[in-house]
């Protein structure tokens, strides 16, 4: 039985090459396989819990075969995995197609009761991290799980227009769940006032749970209790890709929490997690014990050499 | 339960062209059809996934009927919500009363899979989806008719362009469920035919019973060879005929009922007109559904087919 369930949306990235946008090829990406990813590097007993197409074989399997994970919580719902096209600009930057304009297709992965509750009586279960859109009735009706000890993550996926009040549902969600993360772009759009980093620690202290707040290259501060504990960011694998940082370092936080780290070392641990998803195109082609290895390592180091909290 | 319903609900408001406003009137095809498998039979249910708002909108007609609520899931917070505005020529526009982002978004999170439906299968005989085009949703929905033996209605809910792309999906469908339906404007696209008639023979080419709505002309039944065609029943004089939204998607899954009961072509026929009958008699779906009204209709029934044999 699992330790950790985490879900959220499989999608497959179709990359639009600047040069030849006929000249398509197809990566495997989603906020859940990073979060997954990441978890595994810190822990053990990771599942995914997640609705995919009846495709997820063909672009998944080799990936969860060659990583060990188990493909058991996956739930093949509807014909075609979702699909996000990057297009790629002169730049070597790129702009996302597909995410809410399909809303239909979108929207289907969105975890719920029907998806999660076949495992969240597992007896050796301990928390459960959540990469979605959100609705609060969905996390109201976790509190049931949440009053038997186990703890609920939350990366929040921020698209406005899709939500009715983005606002009212934050400052909702934040009662219902012990850990939250947004970017400080998500920050300024869920709370307009947020101009700085300064604004949003203040909006998050009061807060009754863990806030991952992410600054990118900036790095990161885990507020807790009213005080913020600052990560900077890593770059110890390299700056090859940026997608599915804020994924893995939120995952990994979230989960050296749940293992009763403190607030400190969860934000080195996320910032580690960041610095390896970073160093791949894509997702981490396979966990390896030196790397996993590595990776603790690295955590040790950056938590020896952390200053202590700030008091916001 | 005998039948299941798998889909989800619309809320409406109705913005009139002289100003006035009908707010939180209960919709959504799924819902209609609902409302005309519960006139059938009792041990109906519904399953969907709603808003918070479902039960202030919904809970009085489910309590008054007393339709069970077991099959609702809660997923997300504000139910999708269109305004229905009508322009002076009397066409209407519709639109999302939140963003369209929203609409398309909770649609899909209130999205029931087949999977959802499992438990409420041991003894089902049959049920209604108006589930769209995806292949995912109707393989695992044969899987378990298979496996439990229901019968699966299909009402093609479809985009109003009919494509080279997506024809011979709907086509693969329609040959596999147990018995399907479409009105005579998707009839057209979907055969590329300009008359009745014509459709009439590709559905019988087809081989699937097909319950064939022809708007205000009525409906036929397309089955073993035979299309038995019943007009349209009208329970008052025409004018005091309120809105015949929902009239295709309650017959249709009155005709599941009649199909599944072992009806012949004329009477399925008959009995998805007389629940389209009631459905047209207000905004929204009948409004109370219980023993007496349902001998109403089965005694009319019985007065335009002759022998009850349900």
């Amino acid at each position: 039985m699992p330790r950790y369930i985490v879900s959220g949306s499989n999608n497959v990235d179709r990359i639009i090459p600047f040069e030849d946008p006929t000249k398509i090829s197809h990566a495997i990406g989603g906020g859940v396989n990073y979060a997954l990813t990441a978890m595994s590097l810190f822990g053990e007993d990771i599942l995914s819990v997640s609705y995919a197409g009846l495709d997820f074989d063909r672009y998944y399997g080799d990936w969860f075969r060659d990583n060990g994970f188990s493909s058991e919580g996956i739930v093949r719902a509807f014909e075609k995995t979702y699909r996000v096209d990057l297009v790629y600009q002169e730049n070597g930057t790129y702009v996302t197609a597909g995410t809410v304009r399909e809303g239909s297709v979108y929207g289907r992965n969105t975890p719920n009761m029907d998806l999660l509750r076949p495992w969240l009586e597992g007896p050796e279960l301990r928390g459960l991290h959540l990469l979605c859109h959100g609705n609060a009735v969905f996390f109201e009706q976790l509190q049931q799980y949440r009053h038997k000890g186990i703890k609920i993550g939350y990366e929040m996926e921020v698209a406005k227009k899709t939500y009715v009040d983005m606002t009212a549902f934050a400052e909702e969600v934040v009662k219902l769940v012990d850990y939250f993360s947004v970017s400080i772009t998500e920050a300024a759009e869920i709370w307009p006032g947020v101009r700085d980093e300064r604004d949003a620690l203040e909006i998050f202290a009061p807060m009754g749970c863990d806030v991952f707040f992410r600054m990118g290259r900036k790095g990161a501060y885990m507020v807790s209790g009213g005080y913020a504990y600052y990560s900077p960011m890593v770059d110890e694998f390299g700056s090859i890709d940026p997608t599915g940082c804020g994924n893995s370092s939120t995952a990994a936080a979230f989960l050296s929490l749940c293992e009763g780290e403190g607030p400190m070392r969860a934000a080195q641990v996320g910032a580690v997690a960041a610095s390896l998803a970073a160093g791949c195109h894509g997702l981490v082609p396979k966990l390896t014990p030196e790397l996993r290895r590595r990776c603790k390592e690295l955590a040790d180091e950056y938590t020896e050499r952390a200053e202590g909290g700030i008091k916001i | 339960m005998k039948y299941v319903c798998a889909s989800g609900i619309i809320v409406n408001r109705l913005r009139f062209a002289d100003g006035s406003v009908m707010e939180d009137l209960m919709g959504g095809g799924g819902f209609f059809a609902y409302s005309g498998l519960l006139l059938s039979d009792p041990e109906s249910l519904f399953v969907a996934g709603v808003g918070r708002d479902f039960d202030r909108i919904y809970g009085d007609w489910f309590r008054r009927n007393a339709a069970s609520l077991m099959g609702v899931r809660y997923r997300v917070d504000y139910s999708p919500y269109d305004e229905l505005e009508y322009l002076p020529d009397g066409r209407w526009r519709p639109h999302s009363v939140y963003t369209e982002e929203y609409r398309a978004t909770a649609l899909a999170e209130c999205r029931v899979y087949a999977q959802d439906l499992e438990p409420y299968l041991r003894d089902c005989k049959g049920i209604y989806s108006g589930s769209g085009l995806d292949l995912a949703y109707h393989k695992k929905l044969m899987e378990l008719r298979d496996r439990y033996g229901f019968k699966a209605m299909w009402e093609c809910v479809i985009d109003p362009s009919i494509t080279d792309e997506t024809r011979p999906r709907i086509l693969e469908i329609a040959r596999e469920t147990d018995i399907w339906s479409l009105n005579r404007p998707e009839s057209f696209r979907l055969f590329g035919v300009d008359s009745e008639q014509a459709a009439i023979e590709k559905l019988m080419e087809l081989g699937t019973p097909c319950y064939y709505r022809v708007g205000s002309r009525g409906a036929y039944m397309v089955m073993n060879g035979e299309a038995a065609f019943v007009p349209v029943i009208h329970l008052v004089p025409n004018e005091q005929e309120i809105d015949p939204t929902g009239c295709g998607n309650s017959s249709t899954a009155a005709a599941l009922w009649a199909f599944c009961e072992g009806m012949s072509a004329k009477e399925i026929c008959t009995w998805g007109n007389i629940v389209a009958a009631y459905n047209v008699l207000q905004f929204g779906p009948t409004p109370v559904i219980n023993r007496e009204l349902r001998q109403r209709a089965m005694n009319l029934l019985r007065e335009m087919c002759g022998e009850k044999k349900a």
